[in-house]
């Protein structure tokens, strides 16, 4: 399918409607009733420094995102987005596009007894659905590159996408806690994510884990309130499959978050990850790898926020082994705008600074992960 | 006496009604909090998203709500897109009876009378301008009232066993609001020839009822953070007019009307603009004592 003109057309056609309702507007005092979903476009521009190279600039992706309510309890998200590719070109890719039923035995047995209430489900092309990044699209991270331990273990540098259905479930306890069971298939364009190239310029390709065919994820997410100040997560993923030569894959992970609230709308945030894989590196060599994060930040409500990264990742045969520090800072103009630095220190390396300008405008609308 | 058999056969009815299982209610604020207790009574259990007086906008959602929102049979937001990310929460939390249209979710806003609500187009250089209109309508006391007969109505159709006495505290709401608007009123006009000028637009319909005029905000335009040159337009105004009350939320940063104020003889005045629903606070109570700390100026 062409994308591109598909998405140029619907964005043409969209844009010309809110001309229109900007124009109608103006004229009456009184706003018409609209059917139209909400539309939101996202930039990122990136730049790295690095000792001896090159100063870089780029616009490296461009997100549109097309959200709405299609039916009470179902709603639809789909996001696309202008990346560019190795070789300079742009190419449109369908990051995400699913539908979320708030309540699947509601919607199909209306009169389904209560015990089978609140099981929720997501079909369609999602990311993966592991850990408190994974999921998350870069403009909600807390820093400007993937976690190490992300980009080596799971999917490289855009992540895993898979296409299928996911089910999640509420536990009945007194703290909360979401149990979510998927099932899903590799859409061809992410088949072979260990051909990215990592982002921070240090050169080296991605070896971790891949997936062909089916492939299954579990996420148990909890959390505590302890006080009104204070809350702990804690949760536990899996994702595992078939590999490219048709081994077992499997990557097993643990996050944990604190946050402490502050008066004003400010937070202290500490949130960590560890992950463990095993995988075939080739037919008859079996890998297993581990590594983690962990992150702590200070945020200002509206100003921003300065934060601290250390990133760690076990070797392999064929890749050293990962030791970096970052510290981090943001400038947040609104909700979609803000100015990003991150000054990356490798232990075998010159030091790195990445700088980036995120932008936004329009309804954006993300699900609490 | 076969009234007093009734009665007491009505009082056993009520109280047999009223110890049924309390309607779980939860709002995003205190205020709303305040309001759905006043008018809810010991028919419902009433809990709040946000913890005392906080900028809204930007909140961060916790898990804890979700599992909050998953046991609530009511539940109220402010509307008008001040507290938006509710509804990442109310996707998250699964409860049905949350859903948009169904009687368990009420967007308090939307019996209000607007204002400032945009009439041409809007974008991210006009500031942070909600094209619903100023979200900050429940420091009006007679929105307030508004508010409860909303959140009566909602209630009487949740529990229709207890639409009597639902009904019964929404008028003794009314009478008690109505009794103490003249006294604000009266404390404010002592003020009136005071001019406000607020951080951001918070009192826009605080100043409309009770006739004061506002002479501008801090903010040169909404949700963007004071700057030197506007604050420097705004002390050549104070210069020009003394009489002049600078008014802010204890939640926003306090250098820039000290910056503003020093030396003129104007003072600030910062308060709370939620009433403390966990303290035991009342919304009558809290308008009193943002009323009494804007006019108490005048005697300083």
């Amino acid at each position: 399918m062409n994308y591109r003109a598909f998405f140029c057309g619907v964005f043409l056609s969209l844009a010309t409607c809110n001309a229109t309702f900007a124009q109608s507007v103006q004229a009456m005092p009184v706003r018409p009733a609209l059917d139209l979903p909400n539309i939101s476009v996202i930039g990122l521009v990136n730049s790295t420094f690095t000792s001896g190279q090159r100063a870089s600039l780029s616009v490296d992706e461009v997100e549109f995102t097309f959200q709405n309510v299609i039916f009470p309890g179902v709603r639809a998200d789909v996001f696309a987005a202008l990346h560019k590719e190795e070789d300079g070109t742009r190419a449109f890719e369908l990051e995400e596009a699913y539908v979320t039923f708030s309540d699947i035995f509601d919607l199909a047995l209306p009169s389904a007894p209560s015990w089978l209430e609140g099981f929720g489900a997501i079909v369609g092309q999602k990311r993966l659905t592991f850990g408190k990044v994974s999921p998350l699209h870069p403009e909600q991270w807390a820093f400007i590159n993937r976690p190490d331990v992300l980009v080596e273990l799971l999917g490289g540098r855009e992540g895993f996408a898979f296409e299928g259905i996911s089910v999640s479930h509420s536990l009945p306890t007194p703290f909360f806690a979401q149990l979510e069971l998927g099932t899903w298939q590799q859409p061809l364009a992410h088949a072979h994510p260990e051909e990215e190239e990592d982002e921070d310029g240090h050169g080296h390709e991605s070896t971790g884990p891949a997936f062909q065919d089916r492939t299954y994820t579990s996420r148990l997410w909890t959390s505590f309130k302890l006080g009104d100040s204070q809350e702990l997560e804690l949760g536990t993923s899996a994702v595992w499959g078939k590999g490219p030569d048709d081994s077992d894959t499997t990557i097993i992970g643990g996050d944990l978050t604190w946050t402490r609230f502050l008066k004003s709308n400010r937070f202290f945030r500490v949130q960590g990850e560890l992950l463990s894989t095993t995988y075939s590196a080739d037919h008859d060599h079996e890998e297993s790898r581990a590594g983690g994060y962990l992150y702590a930040g200070y945020h200002m409500a509206r100003q921003g926020y300065l934060g601290l990264r250390l990133d760690g990742v076990e070797g392999s045969s064929d890749v050293d082994s990962i030791l970096r520090y970052s510290l981090i800072a943001c400038r947040q103009l609104s909700e979609t705008t803000r100015f990003r630095t991150q000054l990356i220190l490798d232990r075998d390396a010159a030091p790195t600074l990445l700088f980036q300008m995120i932008f936004g405008f329009g309804p954006h609308f993300h699900t609490i992960q | 006496m076969k009234c007093v058999k009734i009665l007491f056969l009505a009082f056993i009815f009520i109280g047999f009604a009223l110890y049924a299982d309390p309607l779980k209610v939860v709002t995003t604020t205190g205020t709303l909090a305040s309001i759905a207790k006043e008018i809810g009574g010991k028919g419902v259990v009433v809990s709040q998203l946000v913890d005392g007086s906080q900028d809204l906008h930007y909140v961060t959602p916790r898990p804890s709500m979700i599992r909050d929102m998953q046991d609530a049979d009511f539940f109220i937001s402010v509307g008008m897109s001040l507290d938006a990310w509710v509804d990442g929460l109310r996707t998250a939390a699964r409860n049905k009876l949350l859903f948009d249209k169904q009687p368990g979710f009420l967007d308090a806003s939307l019996a209000i009378e607007r204002l400032d609500v945009p009439t041409t187009r809007i974008d991210g250089g006009m500031g942070d301008i909600h094209i619903e209109g100023n979200p900050h309508y429940y420091l009006d006391p007679l929105n307030s009232v508004v508010v409860a007969q909303s959140i009566a109505d909602r209630l009487c159709q949740l529990d229709p066993t207890n639409a009597a006495y639902y009904r019964s505290r929404l008028v003794q709401f009314k009478s008690e609001i109505s009794a103490a608007m003249p006294i604000w009123m009266s404390k404010l006009n002592a003020i009136s020839d005071y001019k406000l000028m607020t951080y951001h637009t918070t009192w826009r319909y605080f100043a409309k009822r009770f006739n004061l005029s506002v002479v501008g905000q801090l903010e040169p335009k909404p949700g963007i953070p004071p700057t030197a040159k506007h604050l420097l337009s705004l002390k050549q105004e104070i210069l020009k007019t003394p009489k002049i009350i600078v008014v802010q939320a204890d939640f926003h940063p306090t250098r820039p009307a000290q910056s503003l104020v020093t030396g003129t003889s104007v003072r600030v005045v910062t308060v709370s603009t939620e009433v403390d629903y966990k303290a035991g606070q009342s919304y009558i109570e809290f308008m009193t004592e943002m009323v009494n700390a804007i006019s108490i100026y005048h005697h300083k």
